[in-house]
């Protein structure tokens, strides 16, 4: 197996676990489930060990570059990856600390006002296709994400207005809209990185040469 | 000096001149939300364009480095060290502009009681200190001066944890500025992040000097290494 399939195949573990991650912070917020919030919590190690070893693995093809592949471009896009997905892994710990902080689930009509599940399902769905973007080396998948990207960013920006005419009627529930309204900053910046991330492979040319080969 | 050594010190020199824009957006932005100065806002966005064109450039030129030159031991983790900090740096950067952008999509000054109740300008002056002691830390390979972020840190996360307390008892004395204080909540998130990347960056350049890998370790290892 080529140095560029193994950092390749490494990268695309760790993305594949920061969607779970995420996976799991939205049902977690979907149920109110307490349990799966602190599980998120705890499997963050393991996102920051993966960006560790990926990290060393860079460094190490950095320093013996006794063959002439992975390239240098290529292994310090990899090390930019790495870093996004481990923010993005960051943010699922972020929403799951907000999410325990809250005392009793969220109401139904809170949730519906702001959107915030169609608003996460968007991130999901946009993370994913970011990861396939890299594993089938499709820049027009990366368009598409950034098209998407601006999708939600108009999406969100309507969040202050639902959650003011909410709170005149309902004000009672001032400290659990502030708990979403954090979670949807959240989002906000999940988006983000994500945007970084689609920007990041579309700029990478290494032409002929596929990120991903299967062995 | 050699050819490599002529070449690090150009990126030094180019990260530290990346580093003072950054700073300066960051500058311009708590100044525009104490003058609600819009001008002022509009203009670190536009500015916003050099800092990514800086990041590109930084970027593009450590590859060259490891191309040419092959560097090892601390020269390696010198340019590790500089691609990492050059992606905070570019961040801070964005947190500056997305600031400058909610000031700009403001209908209204930002009153003195929030921005007090808030402690939003303590924490901004806060987060502005924090980016001048890591460019020190940098610019004099100061791994004591960089481990002093830690605590700073913890203050920027006190006031964050107690945001949302804040603004609420803020609400209900003002409803009818409602739109003000999520404004001012979505700044403090913000401004939280800025802690976050200074961290980043004081943990990257502990590697790069001690060779000592520090990042995902508690608060409390990372003050007492």
């Amino acid at each position: 197996m080529s140095q560029s399939t193994t950092l390749s195949k490494e990268i695309i573990e760790m993305w594949n676990l920061v969607c779970l991650q995420h996976e799991k912070t939205l049902t977690a917020f979907l149920n109110f489930d307490l349990d799966l919030a602190r599980e998120v919590v705890l499997i963050e190690e393991r996102v920051d060990s993966s960006e560790q070893l990926i990290d060393t693995d860079c460094a190490h093809f950095l320093h013996y570059r006794l063959q002439t592949e992975p390239s240098i471009p290529f292994v310090i896009h990899i090390m930019k990856i790495n870093r996004q997905l481990e923010r993005i892994g960051d943010i699922a710990e972020a929403i799951v600390t907000d999410l325990l902080a809250a005392e009793e689930p969220f109401s139904d009509e809170l949730v519906e006002e702001v959107q915030i599940v169609d608003l996460y399902r968007k991130c999901l769905r946009m993370l994913e296709m970011s990861l396939d973007a890299f594993a089938t080396n499709d820049r027009t998948i990366a368009q598409v994400v950034l098209s998407r990207v601006e999708v939600f960013q108009d999406q969100s920006a309507g969040v202050n207005v639902a959650l003011t005419n909410f709170l005149k009627l309902h004000p009672e529930q001032l400290k659990p809209s502030l708990n979403i309204f954090s979670i949807v900053k959240s989002l906000e910046n999940l988006v983000d990185q994500i945007q970084t991330l689609a920007v990041e492979l579309l700029s990478f040319e290494q032409k002929g040469v596929p990120y991903y080969t299967k062995a | 000096m050699s050819k490599l050594d002529n070449e690090i010190t150009l990126v030094k020199e180019e990260i530290i001149t990346m580093w003072k824009l950054v700073q300066s957006q960051l500058e311009k932005g708590l100044s525009a939300l104490l003058n609600f100065d819009k001008d002022l806002a509009r203009e670190v966005v536009m500015i916003e364009k050099r800092v990514n064109a800086a990041e590109l450039k930084i970027d593009r030129d450590c590859e060259d480095i490891f191309a040419i030159y092959s560097p090892v031991a601390i020269d390696l983790r010198f340019l590790l060290a500089v691609l990492k900090i050059n992606t905070n740096l570019e961040r801070m950067g964005d947190i500056a502009e997305g600031i400058a952008k909610m000031i700009l999509d403001s209908k209204q000054p930002f009153n003195e009681s929030i921005l007090d109740a808030t402690k939003i300008i303590e924490m901004y002056g806060e987060c502005l200190q924090i980016v001048e002691q890591i460019l020190e830390a940098f610019e004099k390979e100061d791994t004591a001066i960089a481990r002093g972020i830690f605590k700073r840190d913890e203050l920027l996360d006190e006031i964050n944890r107690g945001a949302n307390d804040l603004i609420a008892q803020y609400i209900k004395a003002h409803p009818e500025d409602m739109d003000m204080a999520l404004t001012t909540l979505s700044i403090i998130r913000r401004l939280e992040r800025v802690g976050d990347q200074a961290e980043n960056i004081a943990e990257e350049i502990i590697f790069y000097i001690e060779a000592k890998v520090i990042k995902h370790a508690p608060k409390r290892d990372k003050r007492a290494d």
